[in-house]
């Protein structure tokens, strides 16, 4: 089987191209795999030496795609792709909405926005498309309306990497292959070192304890209330310390919130780090925080990595990885208007209490590498494939049935009927739309008159 | 017997002129032995954005036959009932979706020139121009809804006037000191132009309204801010014993709205034997009316409408007699036996 994978590759900041980078090794073992970057020149050279490396429209004709598709507009390419020539797709994140707006609105091209929003949400996302593309919609919003529904209905198959959006998308597309692959744990470093030796080679204190929040800070990851919170403990803990193990969204204060709360000595703001960086990041803390707020409904490669190496990690009550890993492996801290007060808690409770700490990240380590072990991942990726594959000519049929052309009266019309069976649930429900709607969008003689 | 369903469209708790002539339809094709039934459907018009959709609603509906009867005819309406797929479909058309159309661009019309709306419109222009050219006929209530659909659809249709409700119940009992309108009180019957009027007119003249509608609050406050009180009078709903009456005793008929589909004003008033005022924007009223022969047509504005009233003050009672016997004869041929004949013509 000849494979396309369409996704960025290192080093991209895009978490997903380290994870697709990852899998390459297992995956080339039973298939012959080519990327499909956007530049390909671009890509770390020791992936252009493991497979064929080619931009879009230049990969040999495979017998399956399969697109990375991730929220952010890195991945805009792929979903073009994905759209163009239905595969499998790989759902790292459940909710599109940013990818959406990066490549209409933040080009100042709200109009293809807004049609989807239409065709997905009917009137209420007529309404509130033009909201969020007015930068009125908050972050809640956006998170609300996943804007994927095309993206799923033009796919083979989907592969999900939480059970939260496998559950999801087989609702979206019911008939539709869907596998739930957990999410892998790789850990680039020959041996993990140990904390104190991670912590001489990150310059981090010996001696003190460290709270770190890892990946890109993004208003969603809480950093305002875990600020305030690590400087409240400061009064019991005095070598607490805050690592923010990552680079900074431009538009967050958070050099102003660590000012405010005097965290100054305290805090480290490290930047974009490289990957083997960013794992002895983890070793190094006593403590992994990775609230997500509001989700996605993505299975945070961070997360993984962290309970891999054996740390206990806060996660946000109601995201995946707080619903989906076994009880007593992550310790959730509720959204809501208890979030501070319940932070403050359970991470003063950790830090007092080191042997909570090993006990939590042992029964983490251990789940992480039984259920999320790379080869047997990418083994189950590689048979989901194949059943895709050999059914592709099934599923091909079953997509291009009612399919909506865009940009067509006719298309135009379809979506405005479907999207009244898609509200009620009925996504997969073949309408005859061809033979009640076509007639409407030909020309037709002059009618005979009534004179 | 032959089966025929009327296609009506529905904006619950409204009543208007509309439903009440899709149940005069269906009672005298029931009068002339059709087996007959009225299929309702609900439409709201607003957001823009949601028309399309509601119109295709009607596409989806199959009405070829019911309970294993067939429906031998079906008589679409106005939009978007005519979007019923039938084999014998012959449309009396009461008006298109007309802010998709004439009112664009208009104080009247909620839709912009944005992309969004601009989609909405176009969609709106193929779904009427292909659904109506597959009915075997066109049907329209005036001459006016006629033109509009060969001037945007390039489409040909026949007029076909709807009797008035109270047909051979309207008489002339003399020409008393009032002006009379019936209707609803709407923006596009152009009230104000005419209370504005009576403001200026120098006649004793009295302008009386009868009707309700969103614009009675506003069409108040302005009887109130011009200090006309006194001469033009808001009467409500009034029952047809006294439609019919106060045709008989007023002067003449008022009637001045902007590019009228048909209006029943015109048809009421010269059956009764009286004149018509109106514009030359009007519409409909003008298949009728003829200057200074059936009644006055002014320019649109309170200047020119007080003029044409005055004049109608100076006008002799034998002149007014004349005007009102020369409306009369308009009119007089229309009736339901002719509606029902050409409706169903296809059936013969």
């Amino acid at each position: 089987m000849r494979v396309a994978v369409w996704s960025p590759l290192p080093p991209s900041p895009s978490g997903i191209a380290d994870y697709v980078a990852e899998t390459l090794g297992e995956l080339t073992r039973d298939t012959a795999v080519e990327v499909v970057v956007e530049d390909p020149l671009a890509v770390d050279e020791q992936w252009r030496r493991l497979v064929r490396v080619c931009r879009p429209g230049e990969e040999t004709p495979p017998d399956l795609d399969v697109y990375h598709v991730g929220n952010s507009p890195a991945h805009a390419y792929v979903h073009r792709a994905g759209l163009a020539r239905p595969g499998v797709a790989v759902l790292h994140d459940w909710n599109l909405h940013y990818l959406h707006l990066g490549e209409t609105v933040e080009r100042g091209d709200p109009e293809p926005y807004l049609r989807e929003m239409r065709r997905a949400y009917g009137a209420a996302g007529t309404l509130l498309g033009r909201q969020i593309s007015r930068a009125l919609g908050g972050e809640i919003l956006p998170a609300l309306y996943p804007l994927n529904e095309r993206v799923l209905e033009e796919s083979l198959a989907v592969v999900a990497l939480s059970r939260t959006v496998a559950r999801l998308a087989a609702r979206a597309v019911p008939g539709r292959p869907v596998l739930h692959l957990p999410h892998h744990i790789a850990l680039p470093l020959a041996e993990l070192p140990t904390r104190a030796e991670a912590r001489r080679r990150l310059d981090l204190p010996a001696d003190a304890l460290i709270v770190t929040a890892p990946g890109l800070a993004t208003a969603a990851k809480r950093l305002d209330v875990a600020v305030r919170v690590v400087a409240r403990l400061r009064a019991r803990f005095d070598r607490l310390h805050l690592v923010v193990a990552g680079g900074v969204d431009p538009r967050l204060p958070l050099e102003e919130w660590i000012r405010k709360a005097g965290l100054q000595g305290a805090a480290r703001v490290t930047g974009r780090v490289d990957l083997a960086d960013f794992v002895r990041h983890l070793v190094a803390a006593d403590v992994v925080l990775a609230l997500r707020f509001p989700s996605f409904g993505e299975m945070s490669g961070a997360v993984v990595r962290a309970m891999g190496v054996g740390r206990p990690v806060l996660v946000t009550a109601g995201t995946p990885p707080a619903d989906e890993m076994p009880d007593g492996t992550v310790v959730p801290v509720d959204a809501g208007l208890s979030e501070e007060a319940e932070l403050e808690a359970l991470l003063s409770r950790l830090l007092a209490d080191e042997p909570l700490r090993q006990s939590i990240g042992r029964l983490a380590r251990a789940h992480v590498l039984e259920q999320h072990d790379l080869p047997r991942t990418v083994r189950r990726l590689h048979a989901f494939l194949a059943e895709a594959h050999q059914r592709k000519d099934e599923l091909s049929a079953a997509i291009a049935q009612d399919r909506a052309e865009p940009g067509t009266m006719l298309g135009y019309f379809k979506e405005e009927v479907r999207w009244g069976a898609r509200d009620l649930g009925l996504t997969g429900a073949h309408l005859g739309l061809d033979d009640l709607l076509s007639d409407l969008v030909k020309a037709r003689p002059s009618v005979q008159s009534g004179l | 017997m032959k089966t025929v369903v009327i296609c009506a469209v529905q904006a619950p708790f409204i009543v208007g002129g509309a439903e009440i002539l899709v149940t005069e339809l269906r009672d005298n094709l029931a009068r002339r032995g059709f087996k007959v039934d009225v299929a309702n459907v609900p439409f709201k018009w607003y957001p823009t954005s949601e028309i399309v959709r509601q119109g295709l609603a009607w596409r989806l509906l199959d009405l070829t036959e019911s309970n294993g009867t067939p429906v031998d005819l079906v008589i679409p309406t106005k939009f978007p009932s005519y979007l019923i797929r039938h084999p014998r479909k012959v449309a009396w058309l009461f008006h298109q979706h007309r802010e998709a159309y004439d009112l664009f661009g208009t104080e009247y019309c909620s839709m912009t020139d944005s992309p969004e709306d601009r989609r909405v419109r176009e969609a709106i222009h193929t779904m009427d121009t292909t659904s109506l050219s597959e009915c075997r006929s066109i049907f329209t209530i005036s001459r006016n809804v006629a033109d509009r659909l060969s001037r945007y659809n390039s489409l040909p249709a026949t007029p076909l006037y709807p009797p008035p409700h109270e047909l051979g119940r309207y008489h002339n009992a003399g020409f008393g000191d009032f002006i009379f309108y019936a209707g609803r009180l709407d923006r596009l019957k152009r009230l104000t132009l005419a209370i504005d009027a009576m403001k200026r007119v120098k006649a004793p003249a009295k302008l009386k309204i009868a009707g309700t509608g969103p614009l009675e609050t506003e069409l108040r406050k302005q009887i109130e801010g011009l200090g006309v009180g006194d001469r033009v009078e808001l009467l409500g709903f009034v029952s047809a014993a006294d439609l019919v009456k106060l045709y008989a005793e007023c002067r003449a008929a008022l009637y001045v709205p902007l590019n009228e589909d048909y209006g029943y004003v015109t048809v009421e008033s010269f059956l009764s034997r009286k004149p018509v005022i109106t514009t030359t924007d009007a519409g409909g009223p003008l298949e009728f009316v003829t200057h200074e022969t059936s009644g006055y047509v002014a320019e649109p504005t309170p200047e020119s409408l007080a003029e044409a009233i005055d004049r109608l003050w100076q006008t002799s009672e034998t002149t007014l007699r004349a005007m009102g016997d020369a409306g009369h004869g308009r009119v007089v041929d229309i009736n339901w036996d002719h509606v029902i004949d050409r409706l169903t013509e296809t059936l013969r």
